[in-house]
């Protein structure tokens, strides 16, 4: 499981368009992508994540694992999410 | 009662200087001023735009001295008489550091640093005053001459920066750019300059007004998302980075800085880390952009000066940004003639 807190400090509208008030930049989300953030910050673990995109996109498990682990290296890569080994570095 | 402020550096345009700013913050925060533009050209845009100063007085060039500083600032109370000066510019501040008591028996409040604190916040002792505090600033040097210049440069590793001791930053990528950069900037501020390693990632800029004891009476943050050919941020975001705050609140402590201050940090691009670039003795040129979002600190300084006491803000909230807008001032060549003529001219209220 990710630490999330960089995550819920993000100001996203419904349009997806994000804030990130501590370094400044803004980012243009996709709506599946604010689907994902926004489970994500009501506490849904890995698992449930990838069901509910599953479910809501009408894809196969596969795909919505695939997809779901895109996303995360890519909120990852922007400082927005760090794993458990990189918190306790 | 109306407070009569005395305010430098009113030019806009592509190296704008903070004073015409500060004025209209200063209107945004009380109406009882009567506003004092002090210029060193009658071309200073700020001296034509809307809501500036009510009367405009030359000014000699710090390069002049103290005493011809002082001389025209009698003459000039002497019509208006002055209970507030707030220089704006690095190059008066430089001359007016360690003369405040000439300032107060004239009756008249400034809010400068001590001589110990702006010297220790110099481009040639930053490096010194950031490992006092643990923290870094890219490597620099300070040089004087054109062998130092070139030695000093092959050290350092291009591309790197090159600095004038007040203003102008230079990215260079050769020794012969360095070399002409270095001629230019010593033509118009002299030497050393000062050449620091170039380090790649978003700059961020920390403007504070600094309570004399270590603290801040308060403190806006900001990512810099233009810049303009010569490092001016054009543009600029609000944001709220406890650990850059905290780096900018610790040399504001280290310093004990009293009055307006200014700290631009580099984050690196690869490693993340913050560095000091700079540290200057005055408001930025985009002062009047915290004040609109509710934090004026040219506000908290005339306050301060006059009741005492600073108060103390609230942080400036984030996600506000400014872009830097160019328009053509209107303006009559009979004024502009009667400022370079008589050295003074007081503008017609619209």
């Amino acid at each position: 499981m990710a630490d999330i807190s960089r995550l819920k400090q993000l100001l996203v509208n419904d349009n997806g368009f994000a804030f990130d008030p501590v370094t400044g930049l803004t980012y243009n989300i996709s709506l599946t992508g604010l689907d994902v953030i926004q489970w994500l910050k009501q506490g849904h673990g890995d698992e449930d994540v990838v069901g509910l995109i599953a479910d809501q996109y009408e894809v196969d498990r596969e795909t919505a694992e695939r997809d779901y682990n895109g996303f995360l290296a890519a909120l990852h890569s922007y400082g927005l999410l760090e794993t458990e080994e990189s918190v306790e570095q | 009662m109306t407070i009569t402020i005395a305010v430098t550096g009113l030019h806009r345009g592509e190296n704008p200087q903070p004073g015409y700013g500060v004025i209209r913050s200063l209107r945004r925060h009380r109406d009882d001023l009567q506003i004092i533009g002090l210029v060193y050209d009658a071309l200073e845009s700020g001296i034509y735009a809307d809501g500036g100063a009510d009367v405009v007085y030359q000014f000699p060039y710090p390069s002049a001295g103290t005493a011809a500083v002082l001389g025209r600032l009698d003459y000039i109370h002497s019509q208006y008489p002055i209970d507030i000066f707030l220089p704006t510019l690095d190059s008066e501040i430089h001359l007016l550091v360690g003369v405040g008591n000439e300032f107060t028996r004239r009756g008249i409040r400034t809010m400068l640093p001590s001589e110990q604190s702006y010297a220790a916040r110099s481009k040639s002792n930053l490096e010194q005053l950031v490992a006092e505090g643990d923290q870094q600033t890219p490597r620099s040097e300070s040089v004087a001459d054109v062998e130092r210049l070139v030695y000093a440069a092959a050290q350092i590793g291009y591309p790197l920066m090159i600095k004038g001791q007040y203003y102008e930053a230079y990215k260079v990528y050769s020794q012969l750019q360095l070399v002409d950069r270095f001629y230019d900037i010593v033509s118009r501020w002299g030497a050393p300059v000062v050449l620091q390693r170039f380090i790649e990632g978003p700059e961020f800029d920390v403007v504070a007004c600094g309570d004399g004891q270590g603290g801040v009476a308060g403190m806006c943050t900001i990512r810099k998302t233009i810049l303009s050919d010569k490092g001016k941020g054009f543009g600029g975001v609000t944001i709220q980075d406890d650990h850059l705050n905290s780096l900018a609140l610790a040399l504001i402590e280290q310093l004990e800085w009293y009055g307006p201050i200014e700290l631009e940090f580099i984050q690196d691009a690869i490693t993340g880390e913050f560095y000091l670039l700079e540290i200057n003795p005055r408001f930025p040129a985009w002062i009047d952009f915290p004040s609109a979002c509710g934090l004026n600190l040219p506000g908290v300084v005339v306050d301060g000066l006059w009741n005492g006491e600073l108060p103390s803000l609230p942080r400036c909230s984030t996600g506000k940004f400014f872009l830097r807008h160019s328009i053509d001032l209107l303006c009559d060549l009979e004024d502009m003639g009667t400022l370079a003529a008589v050295g003074e001219w007081k503008p017609v209220p619209k």
